[in-house]
């Protein structure tokens, strides 16, 4: 069985960072309508294994795509550019120089069990990660296909950027629920 | 596997005749069993419990083992529960799947404090709890209740029973799962699937006729509590976070009034005899219930010799179970999180189990959500008759075809790390099935095997989390520290049972085990009960696995057949021979009754029809990527 790598044409839609949250999932359960292991009970024991596989895919498929992180991580890896988690460092001071304040305010509004001084951290943050997106949207399009480019790297560190951004949204996110709870 | 029915072969049974299947609830306190009865219209499809010959719908989840090894299951067990309480087992869920390294947590258990036994040779071992007729585990007691919930749907349906849904609570782990399955195994039940309690209960409530909606199951039983968040979209139930207590329930309440009434009396636990505890555990559960429409209960109670009078009102009673019913909020509130919802987001709150009846809890339930909780089909029915539904729907008798359950594992899924750190491969509440591997590489120079340690759970530590299973990785060619890349895949199947494999990525070098915690049963103990517990001669056993086998070889050749009948254009025509062969080889083997030829064939004809089965599927696909109507793509 052939299982389609490329999560864009599995899910039938354009390859691009920007997705219609709705058609992915109108496009996910149609999918596993059809192909999830319960359609298969009473089929040969071979294709019941092949759905199990076929299904899998297609929820790893729906996570990659809905996650903007796992999303960019796609998009690029399509275009031949693999993101080393281990070794890549990001190189940006002012950038680095804002997370270590990010991380001070919040661990500052955690011991103080400031909840809205975490959700105003909160929503910065989610601000500056939604303008990193907005600006890795714009430069993939730019991007010509296996060819190695500054704008690769950019791309990369963009993603990398995210990374941070979504960790420590997180993070607050939790600490506010612990904090409410 | 269970005795299917056999239409003769090739010939397939008329559209118009329903496949005999049912839902199973394994309760920790009762047990049911529902079916769904058809009269051949989408609007006739209705959804029943199975009285047992004397019209009661809950079996009790008892099992009592005698030396003469007559067993009682059900209410006669029930009965002989406070007479007889070491050889009486009850409550035997909260072991499933369960070590005696969580003996801790069974301390309050009434009936098995007093005689676990257990393997003295292996402190993993499984529970094995001791009685008359020898040592019995969880999954044999569980095997019993299955055994005769199978004979109350057979009596009723008459003939055999082709499949059966069986529900597990949302938060059982991989451990507790795969016990199920094994005494469904132990029972000659053939298991389509196990599917979650409350989503059983969603399908109930026919929820998935509504409105794309997000609903919210509140599950409180008498052992277990789960909380589950479902996205319901044309007819597809998916499941978006769930949590839950494996051991909190309506029995707590039970052992928080008798705990309350003995201080009460200034009387010690360890005082009283077991049957004298049980019986007075019943005593508190009646009060209980009685508490849900009255403000104020008188209980005598009969304790060292003495009758005591004790009152109770709702509001003393309320505070006794506060924390316990705070608890079940607190894990309401997390999945809220889970799944970045708040209480506004839930359109309905559905309750199950016979514990929601309870007025605190639907008091605090309405108070989280804002809203009355809905409680009109029963509780103590709803998750079977959801399981019946889904049952229906597997097999394909049901008319409504959309109905599609998407669920997640309750915990994550890892494998530990240098320093006894937990790298988490699978995350909670990942939909299922998922499959999904990491690289992992050596830690020392020339470092030829890697011990692989499977853990669940959602702390960092290794101790904090539930060890499922070891298993070592050998042959991994000697080369510096970090060198190698050993890829270790994690697979959880439909019914949330995991597999894990390894493999070193330079050499291939492979290893992969289905999980099987160690405190869960091995094949061989399986085949071993499985041979004890037919009663017929060993001509009479073979005869038996014989007919199973056969049963599925003709399932097999039936389903190449339906498969061949639609595709067959997409093999050559040398393929084809082939598999035509391999089909003409097992039937007439299948008349050998040569165990070992039958399954030689049925093998041979898998094998064979690996490729096919694959080029159908990519067919499938492609037709899925061409944007045609997907109902058409596989029939």
């Amino acid at each position: 069985m052939k299982l389609e790598k490329n999560f864009f044409k599995l899910f039938d839609l354009p390859q691009q960072f920007n997705t219609d949250a709705i058609a992915v999932k109108r496009r996910f359960r149609e999918l596993q309508r059809n192909f999830h292991p319960d359609r298969y009970i009473g089929k040969s024991p071979q294709e019941q294994r092949l759905a199990v596989q076929l299904s899998a895919h297609i929820n790893t498929a729906l996570t990659t795509l809905t996650d903007p992180v796992l999303r960019a991580e796609h998009l690029l890896s399509l275009q031949g550019i693999e993101i080393d988690h281990q070794h890549s460092t990001i190189k940006d001071n002012a950038f680095l120089f804002q997370q270590m304040q990010f991380r001070e305010a919040l661990e500052q509004a955690s011991i103080e069990k400031d909840i809205s001084a975490l959700t105003v951290i909160l929503a910065e943050v989610d601000d500056d990660f939604q303008a990193c997106q907005t600006s890795f949207a714009h430069q993939i399009t730019g991007l010509e296909s296996h060819q190695p480019s500054s704008l690769g790297d950019r791309l990369c560190s963009e993603v990398g950027k995210m990374h941070f951004y979504q960790n420590l949204s997180h993070e607050i996110n939790a600490t506010i629920h612990s904090l409410s709870a | 596997m269970a005795i299917l029915q056999i239409s003769e072969p090739g010939q397939s049974p008329l559209p118009h005749q329903f496949k005999k299947v049912i839902g199973i609830d394994l309760g920790t306190t009762n047990s049911l069993v529902a079916t769904v009865t058809h009269d051949g219209s989408r609007e006739g499809e209705f959804p029943a419990v199975i009285n047992d010959a004397e019209g009661r719908a809950m079996l009790p989840s008892v099992v009592h083992y005698a030396s003469d090894g007559a067993d009682f299951v059900g209410h006669q067990a029930l009965i002989l529960a406070a007479e007889d309480p070491y050889n009486t087992l009850a409550s035997f869920k909260r072991l499933m799947g369960r070590s005696i390294d969580d003996i801790d947590d069974l301390q309050q258990f009434n009936v098995v404090e007093h005689n676990v036994a257990t393997e003295p040779a292996d402190a993993a071992a499984i529970i094995r709890l001791a009685t008359e007729a020898g040592h019995i585990t969880p999954i044999e007691a569980s095997a019993e209740i299955l055994s005769s919930l199978l004979a109350i749907a057979q009596a009723r349906l008459g003939g055999s029973i082709e499949g059966a849904v069986i529900t597990v609570p949302a938060y059982f782990d991989d451990a507790q799962r795969q016990a199920t399955k094994d005494a469904a195994h132990l029972a000659g039940v053939n298991l389509l699937r196990l599917i979650n309690e409350p989503t059983a209960a969603a399908v109930a409530y026919g929820l998935d006729k509504a409105d794309d909606r997000t609903v919210v199951i509140y599950d409180l039983g008498g052992g277990t509590f789960d909380v589950s968040i479902l996205q319901l979209s044309d007819g597809v139930f998916e499941v978006m976070a769930t949590a839950g207590n494996s051991s909190l329930g309506g029995d707590d309440f039970d052992s928080a009034i008798l705990k309350w009434a003995l201080t009460e009396i200034q009387c010690l636990v360890d005082d009283l005899s077991p049957a004298e505890y049980r019986g007075l555990l019943a005593h508190a559960r009646q009060i209980k219930e009685k508490l849900t429409d009255c403000e104020v209960e008188t209980i005598d109670f009969f304790c060292a010799n003495k009758n005591h009078q004790l009152e109770l009102s709702r509001d003393q009673f309320n505070d006794l179970i506060m924390p316990l019913v705070n608890n079940t909020v607190d894990v309401c509130r997390s999945s809220l999180h889970d799944a970045n919802l708040t209480p506004s987001d839930i359109a309905d709150v559905v309750l199950v189990g016979g514990s929601t009846r309870v007025p605190l809890v639907q008091q605090r339930v309405e108070a989280l959500f804002q809203q009355p909780p809905k409680i009109d089909v029963d509780p103590d029915q709803v998750v079977a008759l959801g399981a019946a539904i889904q049952a229906d729907t597997l097999i394909g008798n049901s008319t409504n075809a959309n109905l599609l359950l998407l669920d997640v594992t309750p915990l994550s899924l890892g494998i530990e790390t240098m320093g006894g750190l937990v790298e988490k491969i699978i995350h909670r509440n990942t939909s299922i099935p998922s499959s999904r591997a990491q690289e992992f590489t050596t830690y020392k120079d020339g470092q030829t095997a890697l011990a692989l340690h499977v853990l669940q759970g959602e702390r960092d530590l290794v101790a904090d989390c539930r060890s499922l299973a070891r298993f070592e990785l050998r042959g991994i060619p000697p080369m510096v520290a970090g060198a190698a890349r050993i890829e270790v895949t994690f697979k959880v199947d439909a019914d949330g049972l995991l597999e894990v494999s390894a493999q070193e990525m330079t050499t291939g070098a492979e290893a992969n085990i289905q999980v099987k915690p160690s405190y869960g049963l091995a094949e061989n103990e399986i085949a071993d009960m499985l041979k004890a517990s037919y009663s017929h001669a060993q001509q009479d056993r073979d005869a038996r696995m014989l007919a199973e086998q056969k049963v599925e070889a003709i399932g097999l050749v039936e389903a190449v057949k339906a498969a061949l009948l639609l595709d067959a254009d997409l093999l050559d025509k040398q393929q084809l021979a082939k598999i035509n062969n391999c089909i003409d080889i097992l039937l007439s083997d299948i008349d050998t009754d040569d165990s070992a030829i039958i399954s030689q064939s049925v093998a041979s004809l898998g094998r064979e029809t690996e490729e096919f089965a694959a080029l159908r599927m990519d067919q499938s696909i492609r037709k899925a990527l061409q944007g045609k109507n997907l109902d058409d793509v596989v029939e």
